[in-house]
């Protein structure tokens, strides 16, 4: 198994966008998830990876050698990349099997091994006993699980799935997620993941890349990504999140509208903008009093609106709202820096 | 401002509206032709192009209208014919000019033609002409060989038609399928004139010797003259336009010396249809095409058909009776036996 | 039933009783008259005829051509379809352009202006009879080749419309995805080709329809198939059981591959609708580049270029044109406007037609959806000549039926049902795409029936509907070998007197006459083409 690396790696999508420069790392045996809104250049980061696109510049290295960029440019048949699609791409006219056997031609296997591979890839998504079937004969979860198959049965050296998931139901996503994660656990093979739900990156993800606008945002393990946003855009792409601007108090305490809260990593700054995930607060008559505006039921407990001198924050309730309710709200958790103070301005710009 | 639930007045209507706008589009169209009814049909078997802008002047000249059927090439009389017949009982025609005889007093022997002699028939000699006044002759046509001069002179041309079947000749000309018109005609004529067992030997050999069978006389023409083939059998109007636009071909009349039977002339004929939908004007435009002016000007066009008129003049380049050795036919014989010969030429030239 | 339910039921249903009577009874008449002998039922008309040995010949020759030229142009259309979508082959917009005007000359025109070039006047017909060492007619002698090379050259672009279509709706993911493991070579074969293998066999299956009924190009060739056999025996001798019985096995021929074609553009094993807006993929030609680019100019030269070009060069100057339509010269004007006037008709109602079925097929149950859609394609299977025939024998009855019979009506008719096929696919193709919530929002919002209906839905598939127009506009215009059976005395078109002239040496106003039909044919496509933006499609 071999490490991806990207090192600055740029494309001219259009004339008015263009991907880069984007440089992270995919070490052995990791899911590296590309985390992002829809157009933000992931799917195309995949394709260069891929070697379906070529780079405009930087360089992309398979196990210490370059596949693209400086002059080169491998072909994707001699990269060993399996690659789910966001359509799934099954070829409609064959059956499951005849799939997998398309794939592994020109490889040079003998025939008792091929066919010993085709079983074992389908035994691996759990997929033998429907080897005959044609797609259109295969129900959804099926499906995903025969694109996969079809990525890994050429033993690659990297998998690539664009946004896999994303025309599946959330029962039918959970346990695909967890199979896949399965999987890859098994094979160790380095994998790379495009998707915009957090959710899914949260739970599969070794590291997550987020991006935006061809850029990344952050780059880091699903903890610090979520914990420690860089930037409120990381912030509220992951989960629920409040956004202040604090004004220091001394000793790496911070005055919010909620009141006050500890953010060590700040000390010395006199004013910053901090996260304050609504984990981190709760309803409580200790608490300072706010607006309710409105609520969402998350089945089991509500995610509440509120205002405070103007300003709205996500906390957590377990009753529903009522029109004109004021409860009180209480800090009981930390806040984080966001550090990244260039998009901190164009937020605040907006 | 929207009406809740009610639906909109002015675009109300049962669909079926809409439907009969192309109906009664077709029927539009139709009821344009129908017109007044002061009509005359004719069919016309004479080709189209020669016989158009007369109609057309008789149109001018008279105003009544007439609904032509002309139909192209090969079949035209045979299958006029048929029609006319099929029709018998509900007779659509009022005219036939047919360009050939023999079909002709087919049909009198059927019934179905009425008797009209035309004032301008006078001049017409009573060789070309009904004795009972059931059709009357116009503007002859003659069998001729063409041949193309750049690939065969005319002294190494056939002199009979008789000799077509000499195996030099293999392959090198062509004839028109004799299944109808004027080369069914021929061929019944030489049936008539050989007997039948002479006559299917050499319609068996003639279709083994031929280098093609066409599919009518104009092709004939036209493939002598693109030197497909070197000589060809065809009228002496399709070989005229030929001649006319300037191709390399020239024409020989076969059977022409001492003791040979003569070349087939064969004139139009012109009659009524018995219980047409539009008899006096029926007898108008057979006056009309019986002058002596449409005569003159079918020697003139490009088909140079013979007049019969005994008072017509002719130009310099249309070939008189005289001047030829005609067949001596007698038609009336060869319609009697038409069919029969027809049937053994159908089944050796229908492929 | 709601208001729009019955609505639409009603008119679909009218519709499609209005189809059946037009288009679907002359010929089951025709069927079912042969069927009774001298009062009783019999089969004797069908066993008189079939038995014959001639026949089977017949057939066989019939066959033989008609596949000879759709080999031919799967040979060379698919290629051709594949270079100008798939490939980076240079000039492909423009060849892409010009392919299928050989579908709006009429053949028999095709098969005129290559007589002309090949006679001795010209070097190229003794240069290939030296070449091959032939002597004689070129034409002449080799009817059935010859009949089959120009319904070839009449019909491929058939082909290439329906594989182009094809190829042009495949998701480019699938390929991306083969090419992650296999060469290009591999993955065009075994993906790209085999998903557009039901369009392709569309085509075919066209050209062998066309094919197999076409009257002018046999007449022309003297080729002696089926075509000239039914026009013989029905015109010639007069004899419809035996025109009738002749045309059995035709049509029986012609359902077959078109139930096969159905089947297969229905099944689910091809269906890959494109999910993403990306551009068709390209291949790299490499070396194949100038192979490739000769093949397809050779194609356009043989096809386009040499035909038009020699009709354009004989027809000369303006002076054949006046003197073409001159009442002073051979006073055509008069057939062209009917011919325009009949195709305009026969297009509109066409439309009509095939937007009511359509709408109705659409938006009904299953069950009833493939009945309309099977009962409007079965005019495909009847040839020119069957029509022909079986309107004769409908309408040629004393009373109101001579309204039609003695009138243009019947030509129309005969247009109508040749050609509405065309028309309703067209229009059903255009109305699927009409998303149905447009409707739902327009009846939400007070509209009644009729106004959603036209206001909406009409106006929605209006693209669609003008290629459906055109599309019957230009197959009308040429049409020959149903006109020639039943046009009236007094009725006469464009095609019919075209057909009349050309064995004379009248080459100058023959060409002229066809180039005005061509540029007749032309001119709804270049505006169509100019005020939309698109091109036309057949599906």
């Amino acid at each position: 198994m071999k490490r991806l690396d990207l090192a600055t790696v740029e494309k001219k999508v259009s004339r008015r966008f263009s991907l880069g420069p984007l440089t992270f790392s995919v070490p052995e045996g990791e899911i590296v998830v590309l985390l992002g809104p829809s157009g933000c250049g992931k799917s195309t980061t995949l394709r260069l990876v891929s070697g379906l696109d070529r780079v405009s510049g930087g360089t992309i290295s398979l196990g210490g050698q370059v596949v693209s960029g400086n002059g080169t440019h491998r072909d994707p048949r001699k990269r060993r990349v399996g690659m789910v699609f966001q359509s799934l791409a099954l070829w409609p006219h064959m059956r499951a099997v005849a799939q997998l056997r398309f794939v592994l031609r020109g490889k040079g296997l003998a025939r008792k091994e091929r066919e010993g591979r085709i079983a074992r890839s389908l035994d691996l998504v759990g997929l033998l006993d429907r080897k005959r079937a044609f797609p259109h004969q295969l129900s959804g979860g099926e499906l995903q699980r025969l694109a996969l198959a079809r990525a890994l049965v050429v033993d690659p050296e990297i998998v690539l799935l664009d946004e896999p998931l994303s025309a599946a139901d959330r029962a039918l996503r959970t346990r695909l997620l967890l199979e896949i994660r399965r999987i890859q656990r098994e094979l160790r093979i380095p994998m790379i993941y495009v998707t915009h739900d957090q959710e899914e990156a949260l739970a599969l993800a070794d590291r997550i890349v987020v991006m935006r606008e061809g850029r990344i945002e952050q780059d880091g393990t699903p903890r610090e990504v979520y914990e420690k946003p860089r930037s409120r855009f990381v912030a509220s792409f992951l989960g629920a999140s409040n956004v202040v601007q604090a004004r220091a108090i001394g000793n790496g305490g911070f005055a919010t509208p909620l009141g006050e809260v500890s953010c060590p990593e700040a000390d010395g700054r006199q004013a910053a903008w901090l996260s304050i995930r609504p984990e981190a607060i709760e309803v409580s008559p200790e608490g300072v009093a706010c607006d309710v505006i409105s609520g969402t039921y998350r089945g089991d407990r509500w995610l509440l609106q509120v205002a405070r001198q103007g300003e709205r924050f996500q906390v957590f309730g377990t009753s529903p709202p009522e029109p004109g309710q004021r409860v009180g709200v209480k800090i009981v958790g930390g806040a984080h820096l966001l550090e990244d103070d260039a998009s901190v301005e164009r937020e605040g710009e907006e | 401002m929207r009406r809740n639930g009610s639906e909109s007045a002015p675009f109300e209507g049962p669909p079926r509206r809409i439907l009969v706008i192309p109906l009664l589009l077709l029927l539009f169209s139709s009821s344009c032709e129908s017109g007044p009814s002061n009509e005359v049909i004719l069919y016309c078997s004479l080709d189209q192009i020669f016989s158009e802008k007369l109609i057309k002047a008789f149109e001018a000249e008279t105003g009544i209208r007439v609904k032509a059927g002309y139909d192209t090439e090969a079949q035209k009389t045979t299958g006029l014919v048929n029609r006319l017949l099929g029709e018998r009982n509900n007779p659509q025609c009022d005219v036939f000019w047919n360009n050939e005889s023999v079909l002709t007093l087919h049909m009198k022997s059927e019934g179905i033609l009425a008797p009209y002699v035309s004032p301008n028939a006078t001049t017409i000699p009573s060789g070309f002409k009904d004795p009972d006044g059931y059709w009357t002759g116009l503007a002859a046509r003659c069998r001729v060989l063409i041949y193309n001069t750049r690939k065969i002179k005319e002294a190494d041309l056939p002199t009979s038609i008789l000799d077509l079947t000499d195996p030099k000749w293999k392959g090198r000309f062509t004839v028109a399928r004799p299944l109808a018109g004027t080369t069914r005609t021929h061929f019944a004529v030489l049936y008539d004139r050989l007997g039948k067992d002479a006559a299917t030997k050499w319609f068996r050999d003639l279709k083994a010797n031929v280098g093609k069978v066409a599919e009518g006389n104009a092709r004939v023409m036209r493939m002598v003259a693109s030197g497909d083939y070197e000589f060809g059998i065809t009228d002496t109007d399709d070989a005229n336009i030929a001649k006319q636009s300037g191709e390399p071909v020239d024409t020989l009349f076969l059977d022409q010396g001492e003791g040979q039977m003569g070349t087939l002339v064969i004139p139009n004929s012109v009659m009524l249809i018995k219980g047409g939908p539009n008899p006096e004007n029926g007898q108008k435009l057979i006056d009309y095409i019986l002058s002596v002016g449409v005569e003159e000007k079918l020697a003139r066009s490009d088909s140079v058909q013979i007049p019969l008129h005994s008072d017509a003049t002719a130009p310099a380049n249309v070939v008189t009776l005289d001047s030829l050795r005609p067949m001596e036919v007698d038609f009336g014989r060869v319609a009697a036996i038409i069919e029969e010969a027809t049937d053994i030429l159908r089944e050796i030239y229908l492929d | 039933m709601s208001r729009r339910t019955r609505g639409i039921a009603v008119s679909g249903g009218v519709a499609t009783l209005l189809f059946f009577a037009l288009c679907l009874l002359p010929v089951v008449v025709m069927f079912v008259s042969t069927l009774f002998q001298d009062g009783g039922p019999s089969l004797e008309a069908y066993g008189k005829v079939l038995i014959q040995k001639r026949q089977w010949d017949l057939f066989l020759r019939t066959i033989s051509v008609s596949l000879t030229a759709v080999l031919l142009s799967l040979l060379v259309g698919v290629p051709f379809a594949w270079l100008t979508t798939k490939s980076d082959l240079p000039l492909r917009r423009l060849f892409g352009s010009l392919y299928f005007i050989p579908l709006i000359v009429p053949p028999y025109m095709i098969v005129f202006a290559w007589d002309r070039i090949l006679s001795e006047r010209y070097p190229l017909g003794p240069w290939i009879k030296e070449a091959f060492g032939l002597k004689g007619a070129l034409i002449a002698a080799f009817p059935l080749t010859s009949a089959a090379i120009f319904l070839f050259l009449s019909y491929f672009p058939l082909v290439i419309l329906l594989t182009r279509s094809s190829l042009l709706q495949q998701d480019p993911s699938l390929e991306e995805a083969a090419s992650l493991t296999s060469g290009e070579g591999r993955v065009q074969r075994g993906i790209t080709l085999r998903l557009a293998v039901p369009g392709i066999f569309t085509g075919a299956t066209f050209v062998f329809l066309f094919a197999l009924s076409n009257y002018g190009v046999p007449n022309m060739a003297q080729a002696n198939v089926y075509a000239l056999e039914v026009f013989y025996q029905f015109k010639t001798a007069y004899d419809a059981d035996a025109a009738t019985a002749t045309a059995l096995p035709l049509v029986i021929l012609s359902l077959v591959p078109l139930l096969v074609q159905r089947a297969l553009q229905s099944g689910k094993r091809y269906s890959s609708p494109r999910t993403t807006n990306r551009p068709v993929r390209q291949v790299p030609l490499g070396r194949l580049k100038i192979p490739a680019f000769l093949f397809a100019s050779l194609l356009i030269l043989i096809s386009v270029v040499v035909p038009l070009g020699m009709l354009l060069y004989l027809a000369g100057g303006i002076a054949s044109y006046r003197g073409a339509l001159d009442v002073e010269g051979l006073g055509a004007m008069p057939d062209l406007t009917s011919t325009l006037v009949f195709s305009a008709l026969a297009a509109s109602a066409a439309v009509l037609l095939g937007f009511f079925m359509a709408h109705l097929a659409a938006r009904a149950g299953k069950l009833l959806s493939s009945s309309v859609d099977l009962v409007s394609i079965l005019p495909f299977a009847f040839p020119a000549g069957v029509v022909g025939i079986g309107l004769v024998r409908l309408w040629n009855r004393p009373g109101a039926f001579s309204l039609v019979y003695t009138t243009s009506a019947i030509l129309v008719i005969g247009l109508l049902c040749r050609f509405s096929p065309f028309g309703i696919r067209t229009v059903s193709a255009a109305l699927s795409r009409v998303d149905p919530g447009f409707e739902e929002a327009a009846r939400v919002s007070g509209a009644g029936w009729l106004r959603t209906t036209f206001s909406v839905t009409f106006r929605m598939a209006l693209p669609g509907l003008a290629c459906a127009w055109i599309v019957v506009f230009i197959l009308s215009l040429g049409e020959l070998g149903m006109s020639r059976l039943v046009a009236p005395p007094g009725v006469q078109t464009l095609p019919l007197r075209i057909f009349s002239l050309i064995h004379w040496q009248y080459d100058a106003f023959v060409a002229a006459l066809c180039v005005i039909l061509v540029g007749c044919a032309l001119l709804p496509v270049l505006i169509f083409t100019l005020l939309t933006g698109r091109r036309l499609e057949l599906r």
